[in-house]
């Protein structure tokens, strides 16, 4: 475990960042925007520019994890300390004391001028989950496609405005549009016609292309060298798990 | 509906120039360096800037890029800070799964927060987190040792609730201004009530069943008597007919919903379905009071677009059977639609919400040949004059 690892938070099941840095390093450094889920302070009321945290894809915390990159922190047990009491031991008189005094010192003037803070993030011991916890992502077709799209480059939002898995996008979803609608799938699973048709008149509609892949099983791998694409090159470090075949679907519009 | 989707289908003049705007509609992403220019004292809203096709590598794409990036992460280091004037102060009782409030000043109590016999007022999970992420209020531990930061309000409040993507579309409503308030049904329990009340003994059910079976043969049988409709052969014939209505009328003999008769009984009633009202809300308006609300303009359930699926016949009715009937069906397409009772159905993907309206149609009951028949009429009478 590297000791800058990136902390993650697992909250209810989803994956959390609250730390600005940690939102820095994860777009600079690994092309993971992660989708902005708070209210922005200083402009609280309109859902155009949001805030902090930033939450993750499970496939993003997944691969930042198998990368070494992250690790994933159980925040609710983290916290417990400071959260937990005995419901009989509760004093709200001498608790409302501690807190006046906490409040007339954290603020820099007093009476009507005085302002109140929050802090982003708590610094306590914290529960780092094994690394095992996001074991059951890597075998969906959702991470074998999510991480073929990132060692291509591409940042990754989820698809739900076009009705697909993923959208991909060439550089940082602030200056660029997607490219691809981006549907994972098993390597034998087969879908409707009906699927291809409509998503990929739809994705030609907005200017965007229609993707497919699926991660090709061992005994598959020998027989399809025809299909190797650039993200599948074999003998560069990768293991040959890593293949992957993808395909892209316009609208033709012919007559 | 409108009002929900504004920001995701209304592309700035802007965009739509350079003929991507129709495009990208749907993108998300914006320019945070506008947000950066318009300092304190904006009046509009922030909208979205232009983005290109894709990297070119130049230096002036990689200026704008790290201008933008710049531009947000300054957004998104600002303070949580608020002034004691609008000074909110709270504590969070884990076991209560709700927050006592000490200090409540400001306009935000209008809306939020319920009082209890005592006078104190108690805020829910969600009320918290909202309060907390936008700066307007500073939490406590039960022991009154710490504030609470933003991520812990997240690790204490969050599972209580009920799922991320319910808070989501609450504060994604709250931020555009509407009032939001739980449900009856927001939790199982809130579903044991509406369940109980009906609640019949079996020997009623089976008298039920029976009539319900009586009449549904008799109405069939005198269905048939009625319009003579013969055992073979065309429908409509060896008659006179005066009017293409009464023909249109002789053949709708196919059974057909209608929210008149009501929906065939539900048999199956899973309490565990996302497919249940979470929030009512109301449009923000000045009378409004906690204590009396009234009829709520929109309806509003929270789906995982990942976990949940499309709602089973018997969850549609279940959920259908909650909800009043809305006061007068239109003649527009538009009404017809939205049927005769409607909710709105908030689906989330890790963080990005679509609004849908559900309504509640019987097409079998709007019969469209009179309304073209008594279109044609007025429109002779029009013409005589």
């Amino acid at each position: 475990m590297v000791d800058d690892a990136i902390s993650i938070s697992v909250i209810d099941g989803e994956y959390f960042v609250f730390d600005i840095d940690a939102v820095k390093r994860l777009r600079n450094d690994h092309h993971i925007a992660g989708i902005l889920v708070g209210t922005l302070p200083q402009v609280p009321q309109q859902s155009v520019f949001l805030g902090l945290p930033v939450q993750l894809m499970p496939e993003e915390a997944a691969l930042l994890v198998q990368q070494g990159v992250a690790r994933i922190i159980d925040e609710s047990q983290s916290h417990e300390p400071i959260l937990a009491i005995d419901p009989n031991d509760i004093d709200d008189a001498t608790a409302g004391l501690k807190i006046n005094e906490i409040e007339s010192a954290g603020s820099e003037s007093q009476g009507p001028l005085a302002s109140y803070t929050t802090p982003a993030i708590t610094t306590v011991d914290k529960l780092v989950l094994p690394d095992s916890s996001v074991n059951a992502i890597f075998e969906t077709p959702r991470f074998h496609m999510y991480r073929y799209l990132h060692q291509n480059g591409y940042f990754i939002s989820p698809g739900l405005r076009f009705g697909s898995h993923f959208l991909a996008y060439p550089g940082d979803p602030l200056r660029y549009h997607s490219h691809y609608l981006v549907r994972g799938v098993g390597y034998d699973e087969e879908f409707s016609l009906l699927d291809l048709v409509g998503s990929g008149r739809l994705g030609t509609g907005v200017k965007k292309a229609w993707m497919i892949g699926a991660h090709l099983p061992p005994d598959q791998q020998d027989k399809t060298t025809a299909l190797r694409l650039p993200g599948a090159k074999v003998g560069e470090g990768r293991e040959s798990s890593d293949e992957f075949v993808s395909f892209c679907v316009e609208w033709a519009g012919f007559g | 509906m409108d009002d929900f989707d504004n920001d995701y289908d209304n592309a700035p003049a802007t965009q739509a120039a350079d003929g991507q705007g129709d495009a990208e509609s749907d993108d998300e992403q914006q320019d945070w360096r506008i947000l950066a220019s318009m300092g304190p004292n904006r009046k509009s809203l922030p909208k979205r800037g232009e983005k290109e096709y894709e990297p070119t590598g130049s230096r002036s794409d990689r200026d704008n890029l790290d201008d933008s990036r710049q531009a947000m992460y300054t957004a998104l280091n600002g303070e949580r800070r608020h002034t004691s004037k609008v000074h909110i102060c709270g504590v969070w009782y884990p076991h209560l799964r709700k927050a006592k409030v000490l200090v409540a000043r400001g306009p935000h109590f209008k809306s939020i927060g319920k009082a209890d016999s005592n006078g104190a007022i108690w805020l829910l999970p969600e009320e918290v987190i909202y309060l907390v992420e936008r700066g307007s209020m500073s939490l406590y531990n039960p022991r009154g040792d710490t504030n609470i930061s933003l991520q812990c309000c997240y690790a204490a409040c969050l599972t209580a609730c009920h799922g991320h993507e319910r808070y989501l579309v609450y504060a994604h409503l709250k931020r555009l201004g509407f009032i939001v308030q739980r449900a009856p049904t927001f939790d199982d329990s809130g579903e044991e009530d509406v369940e109980t009340k009906p609640k019949i003994s079996w020997a009623r059910e089976l008298w039920n069943f029976l009539v319900r079976k009586f009449i549904r043969c008799w109405t069939g049988l005198r269905y048939v008597f009625a319009r003579k409709i013969p055992p073979f052969g065309p429908i409509v014939c060896g008659d006179i007919w005066r009017s293409y209505d009464s023909i249109y009328r002789t053949l709708q003999i196919i059974p057909f919903y209608s929210h008149k008769t009501g929906s065939p009984p539900v048999t199956q009633r899973s309490t565990t379905t996302p497919y249940r009202v979470a929030y009512n809300v109301w449009k923000p308006r000045p009378s409004f009071k906690k204590s009396s609300p009234g009829e709520p303009d929109f309806r509003v359930v929270v789906v995982n677009a990942q976990k949940d699926k499309m709602p089973t016949l018997a969850q549609a009715d279940a959920l259908f059977s909650t909800i009043p009937t809305a006061h007068g069906s239109g003649s527009t397409l538009q009404q017809r639609l939205n049927g005769y009772k409607n909710v709105i159905v908030g689906v989330v993907d890790y963080g990005i919400i679509s609004f849908v309206t559900f309504g509640d149609v019987s097409f079998g009951d709007e019969h469209i040949y009179e309304k073209r028949a008594a279109n044609s009429t007025m429109s002779k009478h029009r013409k005589m004059k």
